[in-house]
């Protein structure tokens, strides 16, 4: 992996892979679609596959968004229809096409959709991009309580802690007594 | 003798003007890489090869295009416009006002008000913005561009204040006076006859009250997160930013854009703002 | 401002319009009493606002920043001082700390040497020249910081980085701008200074050319070489001036936000992030507001403290 990993933003692994320096990245499809737009000769040598499995099995990490209506809100109803109606297969369907597949929906229901098995390259091979066997997702954070999780994610706990170790020298020890006096942090009432 | 003292002085100037231009390279490179990147297509931006500074590969407007198409730039736009505009008009009258008070008129806790003014350089922005973040919530302005309206004016008053003193002191304390005895009110002497003559330093501190509104930062960043409500500053910075995938391009483009009015306004009134910026400071 | 309170009566020397002679003293007062009592009455009114500004925008909200600063997480209990201690046993907050003073010390140190030896360089070319020169510099300080450090950030971005290219065209390797504390530091440093080193250029012109010309006549008469007029006139000259302008940069770098916010967002490994950033995170980003009340308010004291260190040096060089 380059050094700069430590200095990346979001879409760093993208530029990275369309700009042919880098040879595999682990991501939805965006960045092919990228590639798609700015470079077709590097998406024209692009392969999905899935996360192999490990002896606990196959994990993922995974991103989580989800609406909600706050208790204070002045329009309560109007806005539990609003959700009720985005809800519907009509309206998930065209937030899945327009985010190419790349938003996911939460409800099963709507793993239907076919563009998951359109999606290339492979055709067909970000079919699984839907948890549909014994895949597990992982949220950053847990199983940590959700105000936790947050401010792991939030802080970045986790690849700071990494980050010590890998580019930092320090050794492992040294990194989770760091994380434990964060996490302390989080953790006061 | 004379002739050596001619070739050092040529000397000089060669070393000089040497220094000056890297110091000028250093000073524009930012924005020249900027305006040139926001003209380059998605694919030459991407590609490693060929020289970064150049276009090379055609020029294209579609970075600017977009922006105006399919972002919410404009809306960014109209509410910085607005807020600057009506921070600006607030502060220069809070600072006129106290200004002209503190510099002419000497009275019972103008020294304390003196050394509060400058007090308030010791709280900065970054450290108000959280209990001035409570405070707008309470007052119902959180996700208003009102809020901006409200507090951006404790940013900007008082270096304006300070600053209009300072200029203030080089108008001359007859012509005031004069206008005074003749009769005049406070209001028709400020407006009729000192404003005119000190208009050098009122330009510079309208201009600085500007540029601080336009480029603030932190306040609509902890206030504001709609999209309707944004400025351009964090407009640009964070919703410009399509999840993992960054438009260069656009996000180049919409920089230059929201640095031009400063920066044009700067262009025409460069020797009002820049006398009137030090006018305070050079005091003996 | 600070000076001509207790003072009354200070000379203003400006870069434009030219220095004007004090001519008649002011009115005796004593011929106008009613005159006298109304001018009070008008003078309070005129800076009411700014009172008011400063009593509801600044001092209030500062205090209220202590009250809250002294409330545990939830703000449903009254904790004391055990927030500041808290901090204090954070290793990331000594961090912070130490970035912030770096940040700050460095910044501050070569915006106000590279301001002056620009500012000297200007001086010397031909006068017609210099409008526009002091006219190009000043233009980093006239862009908004936020959009100016997003153009850094593309010239660092990790794999396109411009400046890496530079590099590699004079054979040297790249390097890790925005990835390895080092680097990373100095890239917000260098923004910084990229910023702020066009406002002590034009300070200390405007400061140059109020010196008067004479000085230098007669020392070259006397045979000073220019590092002598350098460092027996132009210096002690501009003492306060450098002082007045050191101050305020030093207060803007300490409290900077913008720079790192964008840059880094205060990473790698927390490395750049300093009280405002870091505040920010912590109060707004992660919703813990009275610990982030408690990191801003440590920046009042360090400073208060240099303020008052500052202005010292300069009423003791005048006494």
């Amino acid at each position: 992996m380059p050094k700069e990993i430590y200095g990346w933003d979001d879409a760093s692994n993208n530029r990275w892979l369309i700009s042919g320096k880098g040879s595999a990245i682990i991501n939805p499809p965006s960045a092919w679609a990228v590639a798609k737009r700015d470079r077709p000769e590097v998406a024209a040598q692009c392969w999905h596959h899935d996360v192999p499995r490990g002896p606990q099995g196959r994990f993922r990490g995974s991103l989580p968004f989800t609406w909600g209506v706050w208790k204070f809100s002045k329009n309560k109803e109007a806005a539990k229809a609003l959700l009720l109606h985005l809800s519907q297969k009509e309206q998930q369907w065209k937030l899945i096409e327009a985010s190419q597949g790349y938003d996911t929906p939460q409800l099963p229901a709507f793993y239907d959709h076919p563009i998951w098995a359109e999606i290339e390259p492979p055709k067909g091979g970000q079919y699984n991009y839907m948890v549909r066997g014994d895949e597990k997702l992982v949220v950053c954070g847990w199983p940590a309580k959700p105000d936790i999780a947050a401010n792991i994610y939030k802080r970045y706990l986790l690849p700071v802690m990494v980050g010590k170790v890998t580019s930092g020298g320090e050794p492992p020890k040294e990194a989770v007594r760091w994380a434990v006096n964060e996490l302390e942090g989080y953790m006061r009432g | 003798m004379i002739r050596s003292i001619r070739a050092r002085r040529k000397l000089t100037l060669v070393l000089c003007y040497t220094a000056l231009a890297a110091f000028m390279v250093f000073f524009l490179f930012p924005p020249f890489y900027m305006a040139i990147t926001s003209f380059k297509t998605n694919q030459e931006i991407e590609s490693l090869r060929g020289i970064p500074f150049l276009i090379q590969q055609g020029v294209t407007l579609k970075h600017y295009r977009d922006l105006f198409t399919k972002t919410d730039f404009l809306l960014y736009f109209r509410n910085t416009a607005i807020v600057a505009v009506l921070v600006t008009l607030i502060a220069m009258t809070i600072s006129v006002l106290a200004a002209y008070s503190l510099s002419r008129l000497r009275f019972f806790g103008s020294v304390t008000l003196g050394t509060a003014i400058f007090l308030t350089y010791l709280v900065p922005e970054t450290l108000l913005f959280i209990p001035l973040f409570k405070i707008v919530g309470k007052l119902g302005l959180l996700n208003s561009k009102w809020s901006l309206v409200l507090v951006l004016p404790t940013a900007i008053v008082p270096f304006c204040t300070w600053m209009l003193i300072g200029y203030f002191g080089s108008v001359p304390r007859e012509l005031d006076e004069a206008a005074l005895v003749d009769g005049a009110n406070y209001l028709q002497m400020l407006l009729r006859v000192f404003l005119p003559v000190a208009l050098p330093g009122l330009v510079a501190a309208t201009m600085f009250a500007f540029t601080v509104s336009w480029a603030s930062f932190l306040y609509p960043m902890a206030f504001i997160f709609s999209s309707q409500e944004q400025v351009l500053t964090v407009g640009t910075v964070t919703t410009l930013i399509k999840g993992d995938v960054y438009h260069w391009g656009g996000l180049m483009a919409g920089a230059v854009l929201a640095c031009l009015p400063p920066v044009v306004l700067y262009v025409f009134l460069m020797d009002y703002y820049i006398s009137g910026l030090t006018a305070g400071a050079t005091k003996a | 401002m600070i000076q001509d309170e207790t003072q009354g009566e200070v000379s203003v020397v400006t870069a434009r319009p030219p220095r004007r002679p004090e001519v008649a003293p002011p009115l005796p007062r004593r011929a106008v009493p009613r005159w006298l009592r109304s001018r009070t009455a008008i003078a309070v009114a005129m800076c009411l606002p700014l009172l008011l500004l400063i009593g509801g925008l600044i001092a209030y909200p500062f205090f209220y920043s202590i009250y809250l600063s002294m409330l545990n997480k939830r703000e449903t209990a009254f904790v004391g001082l055990a927030n500041f201690r808290f901090l204090l046993r954070r290793d990331t907050f000594w961090l912070v700390v130490h970035n912030s003073f770096l940040f700050t010390l460095t910044a501050v140190f070569f915006k106000a040497s590279l301001g002056f030896i620009l500012a000297l360089i200007i001086h010397t070319l031909p006068e017609r020249g210099q409008r526009l020169w002091r006219g190009i510099a000043l233009i980093p300080w006239v862009m908004p910081l936020a959009l100016s450090t997003l153009g850094w950030w593309w010239i660092f971005e990790p794999t396109h980085s411009a400046l890496n290219w530079i590099l590699v065209q004079l054979g040297i390797s790249p390097k890790p701008w925005l990835s390895e504390p080092g680097w990373a530091r100095f890239a917000t440093i260098l923004v910084n200074i990229w910023y702020g080193t066009p406002f002590f250029l034009i300070m200390y012109l405007a400061g140059l050319k109020s010196i008067s010309q004479e000085l230098y006549e007669s020392s070259a008469i006397d045979g000073a070489n220019a590092w002598q007029r350098l460092r027996y006139i132009t210096l002690p000259m501009l003492k306060n001036l450098i002082a007045i302008t050191m101050l305020f940069s030093t207060i803007v770098t300490f409290a900077n936000f913008d720079i790192v916010r964008v840059l880094t967002r205060g990473g790698p490994r927390y490395s750049t992030h300093l009280f405002g950033t870091y505040a920010f995170n912590v109060g707004i980003e992660s919703g813990d507001v009275p610990l982030g009340a408690a990191v801003a308010l440590f920046m009042f004291p360090i400073l208060a403290i240099s303020a008052f260190l500052i202005l010292r040096g300069i009423q003791r060089s005048q006494a």
